[in-house]
């Protein structure tokens, strides 16, 4: 990280920023160099800010700007819609894991949630139930899980991330002996409607829900004081302890959310397929973890939010369809995600001053 | 009795080891213990024990490596793929191999101050890429006569892989526990401002822990090579979970500063002798996930109570340490 | 604290050393080499992954068959992990079955595993994914069909359809798959054959997965305005392609398959896919069982016992709906 004091007084009389990556070379280091140079003036000054604080929008911006340039069908309505109903679900699932990542925990469990939650529904479809209460009972399973997680952290203060390890592990032997491994699928032809059918016949509802669900939980977390209270229980839950909230509760709350959200998404996706499988979900926990710091939220806790969670996820969603379009080999997928990711992660390391 | 009890908490690997081992001679005897099995369970163990012991490493030193499963994989491919430089160069490469992403991870965490889960995460993904990419998504066969000997051969009973495992494991033994560098590990993990104002070079520790780390999943692709005398692209994909499971049931903490390799062997030990046991028994695989699963989370359930406990006299400092992993920089949101 | 600890793993090893010591020397292999029929057939099945529609039918198969042999059947799962199956069928070998039956993740992993059994006495059948030829001596006998005829009966099926001429487009299942490899090889063998002049404009993984073929197709139709035919590796991806292809709303795109699911046979009924390669799951299964009871009574069974690929179309479709699972 550089310091007024570290650079060569060389850059700091020359006032072109042209000439700058001149003099260093079109390097990388160059280039960050130069983004996190001493503001010259105020108006410079709030865009590196903003730079510094919202790579993850810059990145977005960048994507949509490549993929327009090499893809003549990219930046079209049919295929931007076409992005979020695709990632709607991964997208419900990140605005969940996100506040808990406030909090500084992990829920590894979400992957398999997803999953029960979709077999549990379809399964209580096919025994009779009824289209809406099924969709109760999946939602009552994400509770539970919620429920157990959540419980065991906050009574034995066992570390989350292992707990909800063993969990999910617990979840997918649930959900794969309930579906004895087969696909299951939907007595209900109207349940194909919530994954695939559209509001105003334009956007899909999966889109409005997520979109929706991120909107309301920007507002709870900036302003309620149970969203407030997230950030103070991340940083130092001894702190909000003393400060009079009640922390157990809260946490508990939280994995229920996250877990809830899961479950939603896992409704979402065996509605729009009309069926479903216990591993529908696999991936999903790492995949939601890297939406969620993508899009700046600190894994620390503390700093975050449900706005920055769905551009990461969106990140992830243009990314997957531009490499679609461009007919990448998967080995070029994965090499390329990994490698944006991490570059995301370390320019924003590199440009935040307030860091470890 | 509070001794006891406390050191009790401290052997978690080895009473999860006994408990296991007991269970399943009860419940099957001959057929478990017949020196057949115990070879086979050995063999299995053995391959995955270096990963393991890098893992409990990394642990120690406060981190963590989740791209333990596409290192294995890539230097498992290599090791195949370039026998026709000859065995010896293979392995050599497949090593550095590990150790040029155990590089990579260390610097991504010092350098640029990355977080190790985040880190190791996308290199995971890189890796992953790379390994599909060499593979050219087929397995590739082995060529070398006799390469299967280190994987698959056998001196007498014993598994060759797992006196390459032990000799390992001592050696890391003797340098965690006897050499300064060694316990260096421990002070990093523990208390990383202490250790730095000690003196300790925080990050050349965290870094030489993410080298090992690479280099001995790199060990772990080179046995399974030679055991399945092939290279796929699909190996290590449950890795990286299934190494942290079996280092924390050995006693290392995710927060760092605590751990054993033998605690690891004996915890991958377990996690082994737990499968074959339930696979020789026929029991479901939905059975045998769930199970694997309860252990898991009660060794982290008893753990963190007996640490959180009255019963532990290292409470106080221990928990003083542990408000230094709460307590963060307040950061202006 | 350091003497408690030494205290504990002290009583740790003796204990071992002395059960182990006690129970090694009874320790002889459960069922050994006779072959009375009247003891139990015993099967040990090592899938390579259960966690898919064929493997259910093939179960089924083998599970309704069991009683009229009188067969004890263990299954194994290693979810597509060739380090997973090799272990599991290291299991069985300390099972001592009369017959292991293995679904190869890896046709070259399985090797070595493959020969040990083979030499501590075990007959080995392969179903569905045959070993590498390297390794055939070590085995009895292959059952089931072969992914590379599968992927050959769509691309004769493609052809037919678009009459030697146009574009395609592939949804693949796990890249480095032993069937995502050999079907698309198949294909590719049946254009051979054909003569025909079908160009494969794009292969993307769907990772045997409905959702993800739905989106991948998607983004498939978007970047090609000209698609013809569209190959998926199993029916779920089939079927989600086709899910995308009707929520675009683009017509005269035909899908194929490969599994013969209900679901698959039920929509090429309706007139929405155009045909699949119907795997008799269930023969090979059934088949499998009698080809072990024929083992344990020392009989001769043929090298390759191949459940023949109904390439099931809508004109057809009729007759094979109900062998569809």
């Amino acid at each position: 990280m550089l310091r007024t004091s570290e650079l060569p007084e060389r850059d700091v009389l020359e006032a072109d920023p042209r000439s700058t990556v001149a003099t260093r070379g079109l390097s990388l280091s160059g280039l960050i160099s130069w983004i996190a140079r001493p503001a010259q003036t105020p108006r410079s000054a709030k865009t590196v800010r903003f730079v510094r604080k919202n790579t993850s929008i810059v990145l977005l911006v960048v994507l949509l700007i490549a993929g327009a340039s090499v893809s003549p069908v990219f930046f079209t309505v049919d295929n931007l819609f076409n992005i979020l109903w695709a990632v709607s679900v991964l997208g419900i699932v990140a605005l969940g894991q996100c506040i808990l990542i406030i909090t500084c925990k992990f829920d590894m469990s979400v992957a398999f949630t997803v999953g029960l939650s979709g077999v549990a529904t379809i399964t209580a479809q096919n025994a009779g139930v009824g289209l809406l209460p099924s969709f109760g009972i999946g939602i009552l399973t994400g509770v539970a899980i919620g429920l157990l997680n959540g419980v065991i952290v906050v009574t034995t203060k066992a570390n989350p991330f292992l707990v909800t390890l063993g969990s999910s592990w617990l979840v997918y032997s649930i959900a794969l002996a309930i579906t004895n491994s087969k696909t299951i699928g939907s007595p209900y032809e109207s349940f194909g409607t919530l994954g695939r059918g559209r509001l105003f016949g334009i956007v899909h509802y999966s889109v409005v829900i997520f979109l929706v669900l991120a909107v309301a939980l920007e507002i709870v977390l900036r302003h309620t004081a149970f969203g407030r209270s997230l950030f103070v229980i991340g940083i130092n839950q001894r702190v909000a302890h003393l400060s009079g909230t009640r922390v157990n509760r809260t946490v508990i709350l939280t994995f229920v959310a996250c877990a809830t959200a899961a479950a939603m998404a896992g409704l979402i996706v065996s509605s729009r397929n009309g069926s479903t499988v216990a591993n529908v979900g696999i991936g999903m926990d790492f995949e939601s973890i890297i939406a969620v710091v993508l899009g700046g939220t600190s894994l620390f806790g503390g700093r975050g939010g449900a706005l920055r969670t769905v551009v990461g996820v969106l990140v992830l969603g243009v990314l997957n369809n531009l490499m679609v379009l461009l007919n990448f080999p998967i080995e070029a997928q994965q090499i390329a995600k990994g490698s944006i990711f991490l570059l995301i992660v370390w320019m924003d390391s590199f440009l935040r001053e307030d860091k470890r | 009795m509070i001794a006891l009890a406390r050191a009790l908490g401290r052997q978690t690997a080895v009473i999860v080891f006994m408990g296991i081992f007991l269970l399943f001679t009860v419940l099957q005897g001959s057929m478990f213990t017949s020196a057949i099995n115990l070879s086979n369970i050995s063999r299995q163990v053995a391959i995955d024990a270096p990963h393991v012991m890098g893992q409990v490493i990394v642990l120690i030193s406060g981190g963590i490596d989740i791209s333990v499963g596409s290192v294995m994989a890539m230097s498992s491919a290599l090791t195949i793929g370039l026998q026709e430089y000859g065995a010896v160069w293979a392995v050599a490469a497949a090593l550095a191999f590990g150790a040029a992403v155990g590089a990579v991870n260390g610097l991504l965490v010092t350098k640029g101050k990355i977080v190790p889960f985040i880190a190791t995460l996308g290199t995971m993904g890189v890796v992953r890429g790379m390994v599909l990419a060499y593979t050219e998504q087929r397995s590739i066969p082995g060529t070398i006569e006799n390469f299967g000997f280190w994987g698959g051969g056998s001196l007498g009973m014993v598994p060759v892989p797992l006196v390459i495992s032990l000799a390992i494991m001592i050696a890391l033994w003797w340098f965690l526990r006897y050499t300064v560098t060694g316990r260096g590990f421990f002070a990093v993990g523990g208390d990383k401002e202490t250790a730095y104002l000690a003196g300790v070079s925080v990050a050349r520790f965290q870094f030489t822990a993410f080298v090992l780390s690479g280099t001995l999943a790199a060990v772990s692709g080179v046995l399974l090579a030679s055991r399945l005398d092939s290279a796929n692209a699909q190996i290590g994909v449950d890795t990286p979970l299934l190494s942290i499971a079996a280092a924390i049931i050995g006693g290392a903490s995710i927060l760092g500063g605590r751990g054993g390799v033998i605690g690891g062997f004996l915890g991958i030990t377990s996690l082994g002798m737990l499968s074959t046991g339930m696979n020789l028994m026929g029991v479901n695989t939905y059975y045998q996930i769930a199970t694997r699963a309860t252990v898991l989370i009660v060794v982290v359930v008893v753990d963190a109570l007996i640490v959180n406990s009255k019963l532990s006299a290292a409470r106080l400092p221990l928990e003083r340490k542990m408000d230094e992993h709460l307590r963060k920089e307040v950061v202006i949101v | 604290m350091y003497r408690g600890k030494r205290h504990v793993t002290l009583i740790a090893v003796v204990a071992l050393v002395t059960l182990a010591g006690c129970t090694a020397k009874t320790g002889d292999q459960a069922g050994s080499a006779s072959t009375e029929a009247a003891t139990p057939l015993e099967l040990c099945v090592v899938h390579n992954n259960a966690d898919h529609p064929s493997i259910t039918a093939l179960v089924k198969g083998m599970n309704e068959e069991a009683p009229h042999f009188d067969a004890n059947i263990v299954y194994f799962d290693p979810a597509n992990d060739p380090q997973k199956q090799v272990s599991m069928i290291e299991d069985c070998v300390a099972r001592q079955p009369d017959v292991l039956v293995v679904n190869a993740v890896d046709p070259v992993a399985v090797v070595p595993a493959i020969k040990r059994a083979f030499e501590s006495g075990i007959r080995v059948l392969m179903v569905n994914a045959d070993i590498a030829p390297e390794g055939r001596q070590y085995t009895e006998g292959f059952i089931g069909s072969k992914s590379f005829d599968q992927g050959y009966a769509v691309g004769l099926m493609i052809a037919e359809a678009l009459n030697n001429k146009g574009n395609m487009v592939i949804v693949a299942g796990n890249p480095g798959q032993t069937d995502t490899v050999n079907r698309t090889e198949g294909l590719k063998a049946a254009f051979a054959d054909s003569d025909a002049d079908i160009t494969i404009l794009a292969e993307q993984t769907g990772q045997w997965s409905r959702d993800k073929a739905l989106t991948v197709m998607t983004d498939l139709l978007t970047r090609f305005p000209d698609i013809d035919a569209v190959f998926g590796h199993d029916d779920p991806m089939a079927l989600g392609a086709l899910e995308a292809i009707n929520a675009s709303g683009r017509e005269g795109i035909k899908v194929f398959g490969v599994n013969g699911n209900t679901d698959a046979c039920q929509s090429i009924k309706d007139g929405e896919m155009a045909g699949t390669a119907l795997q008799l799951s269930e023969l090979v299964g059934v088949s499998t069982v009698r080809a072990a009871f024929d083992l344990k009574q020392g009989r001769l069974i043929p090298r390759e016992i191949l459940a023949p690929t109904a390439p099931v179309t809508p004109e057809n479709v009729a007759e094979w709906q109900d062998q569809c699972w």
